[in-house]
């Protein structure tokens, strides 16, 4: 499962159960995530015992593009079976408090930053 | 669906009519307490959700907010290094007339930077901007950046920077930069230190000005030497120089010689001695100039030039032809005439001179020792023509030729002309016949020769085979029609004598 385009790469490895962001996500409103939360509700179906989401490469996120992510969380929340992690990089600097906040959807959700 | 839900409406009205019982009303509560957790997460979620969503909305904005902020100053800067960078200054002043900056080299140049401005009319007196070459502060309303405040673009290289120690001429260009309703926004500047121009203009100024002395002081050195020259052509002639083949008398050498046929004419001033006897030495040099600078044109008119002066005499070479010598000598005679007018004019007496001609092979050439050098000709034909100038005075006429000269006359019917005498040339055995021209004499005497001509030219060949008795006869033929012809008068009498001679033998 992988969609591509100019501004943005995301791409899943069913080994690790990581998802990989890049780019910039710049779309606007629920109706033009739908694709990505379709992706992320795939994998939610396939995984059981953990989810990566990694934000490392991601340099840009909009407004939509993190409500997006916090309902994927707050959906999650009802597996509790299943480890979240969320991987970012102190050095996009937006991700290091948008990030935390999203801990506060999921107390038990694990967010990296290197 | 519907149906259902309506019976389970119908039915709980009907439990409520029969009084629900209690298991039901603890579900039920434990229903409603359920939906008001779910809620309350439901809630808390939305909050979290909508606080996450502005909270990152505030990051993004700030973020791209430090990020704009970033580039504008990485523009500015890189703006500022490229002015910075440029070699010749920059000043800008903003619409107020503020100076609000000054590139480095621009500081260099001034040795000031920004420097806040009372008015901008202070600006030339702040920057020290004088007019060039003066102690005059430049007029700020003229400097180029004011005038571009005003939206001119001009420049302007008359300016100078005075600092401390030193004078910088600059040259500028100022122009307005206008904002997007056209009115001056910015007056900018650029200036540079134009001292090795200056340099190179007063150089070429100074150049051109020696040069135009050395000119001059060559005109003046080739004024000088065409004067010398003037002078020495009047003690060596220079169609001597050019007989020997030379340009200038720089070139000549002792010995140098050429040989050539020339006309010698001698003149001479009949009783000089007793004339200059009644006169001062002052006097003296005043008359012989007077007469010879009257004769001298006479020669040059006729291709002549004078070799040499002799007291009284003039000696005069006419290298290209007889004709040249003759009529010299005839025009020597005509202004004679005007010069003895003018001399019975003012109480003075008339002069006589005479003039002989010959014409042979000369040498012309130079001698002298070392320290004294002098052009002279080498020639018997010299003697000759001083010979025959000594016999006009024996004959009583001015003018006499050699035969020599009269057989090189390209016309001898254009003169009028008689044999008069055949002279030996000393330490010679031959005889040379001598001619008199008598084209100056006065009208009437010439006329009277001229009619008497065939007569005398008879008596003279009859005087030749010594025939005394017939030619007597035609010389006092000729003396009654011309009484004042002295060479018949001696010819008259020479024949009588030799009559006399031959009867006592």
């Amino acid at each position: 499962m992988e969609i591509k385009t100019e501004k943005y790469h995301i791409c899943y490895d069913r080994e690790t159960a990581t998802v990989s962001f890049s780019g910039s996500l710049r779309l606007s409103g629920p109706e033009e995530y739908q694709p990505i939360t379709q992706l992320l509700g795939d994998v939610a179906d396939t995984q059981t015992e953990k989810i990566i989401l990694n934000l490392q490469q991601l340099e840009f996120l909009n407004s939509s593009g993190i409500s997006m992510l916090s309902k994927f969380i707050i959906e999650m929340r009802k597996k509790p079976g299943v480890q979240m992690t969320v991987q970012g990089s102190k050095s996009v600097a937006w991700q290091g408090k948008s990030l935390k906040n999203l801990q506060r959807l999921m107390p038990a959700l694990v967010v990296e930053l290197v | 669906m519907m149906q259902l839900s309506v019976g389970k409406g119908a039915s709980s009205r009907v439990m409520l009519e029969e009084q629900p019982s209690r298991e039901q009303l603890v579900l039920e509560l434990e229903r409603l307490r359920q939906q008001v957790e779910d809620l309350k997460e439901e809630k808390a979620d939305l909050e979290i959700l909508l606080e996450t969503s502005a909270a990152h909305s505030d990051n993004l904005t700030s973020e791209l907010r430090y990020r704009a902020l970033q580039a504008v100053r990485e523009a500015e800067k890189r703006l500022a290094q490229f002015l910075e960078a440029i070699p010749i200054g920059v000043v800008v002043l903003d619409s107020e007339g503020q100076p609000c900056y000054v590139n480095r080299a621009g500081e260099n140049l001034l040795g000031k930077g920004v420097l806040p401005l009372n008015m901008v009319d202070n600006l030339s007196e702040v920057y020290q901007i004088y007019i060039a070459g003066t102690k005059t502060i430049y007029p700020s309303e003229n400097l180029p950046i004011v005038r571009a405040l005003m939206g001119e673009t001009s420049t302007a290289e008359d300016m100078e920077v005075h600092r401390d120690d030193n004078i910088i001429p600059i040259e500028i260009w100022g122009t307005p930069i206008f904002d997007e309703d056209g009115s001056v926004a910015f007056a900018i500047a650029v200036f540079q230190d134009i001292t090795e121009r200056k340099q190179a203009e007063s150089d070429r100024h100074k150049f051109i000005n020696e040069l135009s002395l050395l000119n001059q002081s060559l005109e003046e050195s080739l004024d000088a030497e065409s004067e010398l020259t003037d002078a020495y052509g009047r003690f060596v002639p220079h169609q001597f120089l050019n007989l020997l083949g030379y340009e200038s008398i720089i070139e000549v050498n002792l010995g140098d010689q050429t040989q050539q046929e020339m006309s010698v004419l001698f003149a001479d001033i009949r009783d000089f001695t007793t004339l200059s006897e009644t006169m001062t030495p002052q006097e003296n040099f005043n008359f012989i100039n007077a007469y010879l600078s009257r004769m001298e044109p006479a020669i040059a008119r006729n291709n002549g030039f004078i070799d040499k002066y002799i007291g009284d005499a003039i000696m005069a070479l006419f290298s290209d032809c007889a004709d040249d010598a003759v009529k010299a000598g005839i025009a020597m005679l005509n202004i004679l005439k005007e010069y003895n007018k003018h001399r019975q004019n003012v109480g003075y007496i008339p002069i006589q001179i005479g003039i002989g001609i010959n014409t042979g092979s000369l040498m012309l050439g130079t001698v002298g020792g070392k320290s004294r050098m002098d052009s002279t000709v080498i020639s018997d034909a010299v003697n000759l023509a001083s010979r025959i100038e000594g016999l006009t005075k024996d004959y009583g006429v001015p003018l006499l030729i050699s035969h020599a000269t009269f057989e090189k006359l390209r016309n001898p019917a254009d003169y009028a002309v008689r044999i008069v005498d055949k002279v030996q040339v000393k330490g010679k055995s031959q005889f040379v016949t001598v001619y008199e021209v008598f084209d100056a004499e006065p009208e009437e005497v010439r006329l009277a020769k001229l009619e008497n001509l065939p007569i005398y030219n008879e008596a003279m060949l009859l005087c030749d085979r010594k025939e005394f008795r017939e030619a007597g006869k035609l010389f006092e033929e000729c003396l009654r029609n011309n009484p004042s012809d002295r060479v018949a008068r001696i010819y008259l009498k020479r024949c009588r004598d030799w009559r006399t001679l031959l009867k006592g033998i």
